[in-house]
């Protein structure tokens, strides 16, 4: 990212500006005191910082308010060069993609260049490419700009931003004096339209120069017919012939110069062949997409339309087929579910307010980087931000909540493959996390707690299947996998299995503690009753696991978990609940735990852990 | 009588004309046909051009009369609507004519001549209404659709006027457009756009300052609310109130080439992100001040904790710069903070008492055009040996 960053001091008084680079120091010199820096992004984050300068050299980082607007990649599709030749467009072999998603055209093809991308849902676009610059596949535009001095530069300007575009457009004339270096075509292009813009009296010379630089060049000739309108006593002549040589010669990389040219052509009136080149033009500028680059939809770049442009043909032998696949294992897809809720009014209220929350960044998706969204449902606030690891591959999630008491407890489960859900809760900061999450298709789902729990607050509601599943008949004499879950915190892993032909099995593994450590199910049975297991899970140094049955278990139904309960929680239940629990005891180490809890219970159920094999 | 106020033309002065449609007789779906009837069905009446245009009168009258840079010289305004078409002046009350073809073409005249008299004046142009483009901007007028098989003719081709005021000698010229910028191409490619020019268009044109701000950006719609005027409208004159504005020299100067981020960052703040005001083309925006600011500006405020939920038990303040003494303060509330004072450095100071969080002081500068922050604060840890109650204040 590149963007301008203003220095203000404690009178709010500017002293200087700079351009800042991601990872990048910017030197500023400023005397002792007290100062602030802001500068917006191009794409609309804030950039903020508050510092005291000593006398020595100090490094003050820049702090990031907001993120931009999300730019969903497309998954694949083909592309097509298009060269402009004489009065017509002709297609051309693309190069070789630099990486999977960038292209960067070679500054030899010289002339007017144009891309076309038709993605996987075969809509085309055309896009006024640039050379020697990279250039990223996907996106609403087909391609775009990679982030960057010239993307900078071209995207203040377009939206108006005429401050910042000052300082990046200062910044590049200080370091390259004149246009013409090589490898800075387009930037030299974009500093002459902010000259231009601005009525800079260094427009002339620079302008001047760039035909030089770039003689073939449709924006140069645009902003050249436009130095021309400003000299005093120049022909009508030499600027209608210069606006004409633009309109023959393609058409501008910069939409700017689209525009420029169209209402430059309507002025010149009727002089040679202008009014033929607006009529044509014209079309273009209906058809014209958001951003800094000639962009719109089309099937060929002499033809463009003001809808979507389909592909309906063969796939073209000149065009250069990519595979943005890799794209959606950094691009996690939200999709969220809201189970029937029968709790109380400011619990339901809390759980349709993260429902609706999760729907709401569902509809605006997620993308690569680190993301926040802050999300306003029935006036009660949602913030979710998102950080991805180094390689992109995990993710970090967190939903924060505005102070909501209700909220406190509510389970949100994360599926992040068939059958896989990794489960936290809005804690007492209303705040639910998740760490560590594989990139993937991710499914959020609002826990329903039980109607009337037997467990208390710190019960974790457990994801439950929206229907009954369905085997294989091979599979009928094999248990079957059905759901495996990380409770909050990590500490446990919970893997539901089927046992034919009608029975479900909880495997509980966790840490071993010091003492048995009692873990309690409590779920419903297709009657609809409600019942509580228990499932003692042995002391030890490394890991403790147990297994239990789950007897008439309604897999539709809620159904709920703690993990850590102290023993003497036996003597709080009933003997009946006792008896069931140890009945459904279906491991050797829940076995031999129960085996160490005898002396809590009675002589009947010493004697039935006796039997118990 | 559409000359509201005549200052005169003597020395630098802003002067306006201020155009406001919001009835359109002519356009009614029972005297077109064919390919007219579809097109007068788009223009239908507006409430909000109206109450734009007065609410800039009302504006340029109490804060561009003695302005420092280019005190307000004169103002020609035309509204139609069903809103009252008086303004209080310094003079009295006047009741303004429609906007009506013949009627905007005097008041330009007259415009245009004020502004050609002295090369500091400021030329202040302000339209509300339909509008569409096809290749040129056009701002139909309240008689557009008078004369069939003529529809555009009473309406106004901005672009040739902004270019022929290119030799008028107004070194600083405004143009504010608070109107459409498309209308169904399928529907445009049926006519010829007759419209005309208030004034003869130039390819060469001087070097000036001359700002077009679109209310949207090209091909889109213009919005507005019934009744009340334009979002732009409003994000315009706080734009120009001081949310523009810059200290280069000391002085909080608003600058041609602020604007449009500004009311771009206005609008956002109100929660209209997603329309954008933009620059026309062809003209040069070089930034030149065009009001000084007696005072400071005023800047919107948002101000809460991270975590949120602090705000149940944080007295908020600001503070007086650089020292202890609270200037605003606001009890525990769950919401942020939301106000609206003077541009200069604060602290902001979130105390809790004995509550559960730290207090927490950090210095920050109220900045046009608007301004949010979350003052992070740390909860207390009671084995954290005693950690104070004012950690970093």
């Amino acid at each position: 990212m590149v963007g301008a960053v203003e220095v203000v001091d404690d009178r709010l008084v500017t002293v200087t500006s700079t351009v800042v680079r991601s990872e990048q120091d910017a030197a500023v010199e400023l005397p002792p005191g007290r100062y602030f820096a802001r500068g917006w992004l191009p794409a609309g984050p804030q950039l903020q910082a508050a510092f005291e300068v000593a006398s020595a050299e100090q490094t003050v980082p820049l702090h990031r308010c907001g993120e931009p607007p999300a730019d969903r990649p497309g998954a694949g599709g083909w592309l097509r060069l298009w060269r402009h030749r004489g009065r017509s467009w002709s297609g051309t072999v693309p190069p070789e993609l630099l990486t999977a998603d960038v292209l960067v055209l070679s500054t030899s093809h010289g002339g007017s260049l144009g891309v076309q991308i038709v993605d996987a849902d075969r809509r085309s676009t055309i896009t006024m490419a640039p050379t020697g610059v990279p250039l990223r596949l996907g996106g609403a535009a087909g391609i775009s700009l990679l982030p960057g001095v010239e993307a900078t530069l071209l995207t203040y300007l377009d939206r108006g931003d005429l401050p910042s575009a000052r300082i990046v457009a200062s910044d590049a004339m200080s370091q390259a004096p004149g246009p013409g270096e090589p490898d800075s075509s387009l930037l030299d292009t974009a500093v002459g339209y902010y000259l231009l813009r601005t009525g800079n009296p260094r427009a002339d010379w620079w302008i001047s120069e760039l035909s030089w630089a770039q003689p073939d060049s449709v924006d140069t000739t645009i902003l050249n017919a436009y130095r021309l309108m400003q000299i005093e006593g120049m022909g009508h002549e030499s600027i209608c012939e210069e606006l004409v040589r633009a309109a023959s010669n393609g058409l501008p990389v910069v939409a700017e110069g689209l525009r420029l040219l169209i209402s430059g052509l309507v002025r010149a009136g009727d002089h040679q062949d202008a009014p033929a080149h607006v009529e044509r033009l014209r079309h273009y500028a209906v058809a014209l997409a958001q951003g800094p680059l000639t962009a719109f939809p089309g099937l060929e770049p002499a033809a463009p339309r003001t809808g979507q442009a389909i592909w309906s043909g063969e796939l073209p032998v000149d065009v250069l087929e990519f595979d943005l696949g890799a794209a959606p294992e950094v691009e996690p897809e939200v999709e969220v579910r809201e189970e029937p809720s029968a709790a109380e009014p400011a619990l339901r209220a809390a759980r349709r307010l993260v429902a609706a929350a999760l729907a709401q960044l569902q509809s605006s998706g997620l993308r690569p980087g680190r993301q926040r969204r802050d999300v306003t449902v029935d006036g009660e606030e949602l913030v979710f931000e998102v950080t991805p690891s180094a390689n992109a591959v995990h993710f970090d999630l967190e939903l924060r909540a505005s102070p909501l008491p209700a909220i406190m407890g509510i389970v949100v489960s994360l599926q992040v493959t068939a059958g896989v859900h990794v489960l936290e809760s809005f804690d007492e900061t209303y705040r639910c996390r998740f760490t560590d999450v594989p990139a993937g298709a991710w499914v959020f789902t609002v826990r329903q707690p039980l109607t009337q729990p037997r467990l208390d607050l710190s019960a974790v509601s457990l994801p439950v299947l929206l229907r009954e599943p369905a085997f294989a008949a091979s599979d009928v004499h094999h248990s079957t996998e059905i759901l495996r879950m990380v409770a909050p915190g990590r500490n446990t892993l919970l893997v539901l299995t089927f046992e034919p032909p009608d029975q479900y099995r909880l495997e509980v593994t966790q840490a071993a503690g010091v003492t048995v450590n009692l873990v309690a199910v409590e779920y419903t049975e297709r009657g609809g009753a409600t019942v509580l297991r228990l499932l003692p899970l042995p002391p030890g140094t490394g890991r403790a696991s147990g297994s239990i049955d789950l007897q008439d278990m309604d897999i539709r139904a809620p159904w709920q978990v703690v993990e850590s309960l102290p023993p003497e929680y036996l003597t709080t239940c009933s003997d009946d609940e006792v008896e069931a629990s140890i009945g459904a005891t279906a491991s050797r180490a829940a076995r031999m735990a129960w085996r160490s809890l005898a002396g809590l219970l009675s002589p009947e159920l010493q004697a039935l852990i006796e039997e118990i094999r | 009588m559409t000359t509201v106020i005549d200052r005169g033309t003597d020395g630098p002065r802003t002067h306006a004309l201020v155009i406001g449609v919001g009835l359109y007789p002519h356009c009614r779906n029972d005297i077109h046909d064919g390919p007219d009837a579809a097109l007068a069905r788009q223009f239908t009446t507006l409430t909000a051009p109206p109450l734009s245009a007065l609410e800039v009168t009302r504006w340029l009258l109490a804060e561009q009369l003695d302005e420092e840079t280019a005190p307000l010289g004169s103002i020609e305004l035309l509204v139609s609507g069903n809103a009252d078409q008086t303004v209080t002046t310094p003079d009295g009350t006047v009741t303004v004519d429609s906007p009506t073809y013949p009627a905007v073409e005097a008041a330009f005249d007259r415009w245009r001549s004020r502004c050609d008299a002295n090369e500091g004046n400021v030329a202040f142009f302000f339209f509300s209404g339909h509008g569409c483009a096809k290749g040129k901007q056009y701002l139909p007028l309240e008689d557009v659709g008078r004369r069939p098989g003529s529809f555009f003719s009473d309406a106004i081709e901005l672009d040739s006027l902004v270019h022929g005021m290119g030799r008028n000698r107004a070194s600083v010229q405004t143009y504010f457009i608070d109107a459409c910028r498309m209308v169904p191409a399928e529907l445009l490619d049926k006519y010829e756009i007759n419209a005309r020019s208030l004034l003869d268009s130039h390819l060469v044109t001087a070097r000036r300052d001359a700002p077009v701000v679109y209310s949207t950006v090209s091909g889109e719609v213009a919005r507005a609310v019934e009744g009340r005027p334009s979002p732009f409208t409003e994000a315009m004159l706080q734009a120009l109130s001081g949310s523009a504005a810059a200290q280069p020299n000391g002085r909080w100067e608003v600058t041609t080439d602020r604007l449009v981020s500004a009311i771009n960052r206005i609008r956002a703040w109100h929660g209209d992100p997603e329309q954008l005001t933009e620059y026309g083309l062809g003209t040069q925006v070089t930034g030149r001040t065009i009001r000084r600011l007696k005072g400071m500006p005023q800047v919107p405020f948002r101000l809460g904790c991270n975590p949120r939920e602090a705000l149940l038990e944080a007295q908020l303040s600001l503070l007086v710069p650089f020292s202890d003494q609270v200037a605003f303060e606001r009890r525990p509330e769950p919401r942020v903070w939301e106000g609206s004072t003077d541009a200069q450095v604060y602290g902001f100071r979130a105390a809790f008492g004995p509550g559960r969080y730290v207090d927490s002081t950090k210095a920050f500068p109220l900045w046009p055009p608007n301004y949010e922050c979350d003052l992070d604060v740390l909860p207390h840890h009671d084995d954290a040996g005693g950690l104070g109650s004012d950690a970093n204040g």
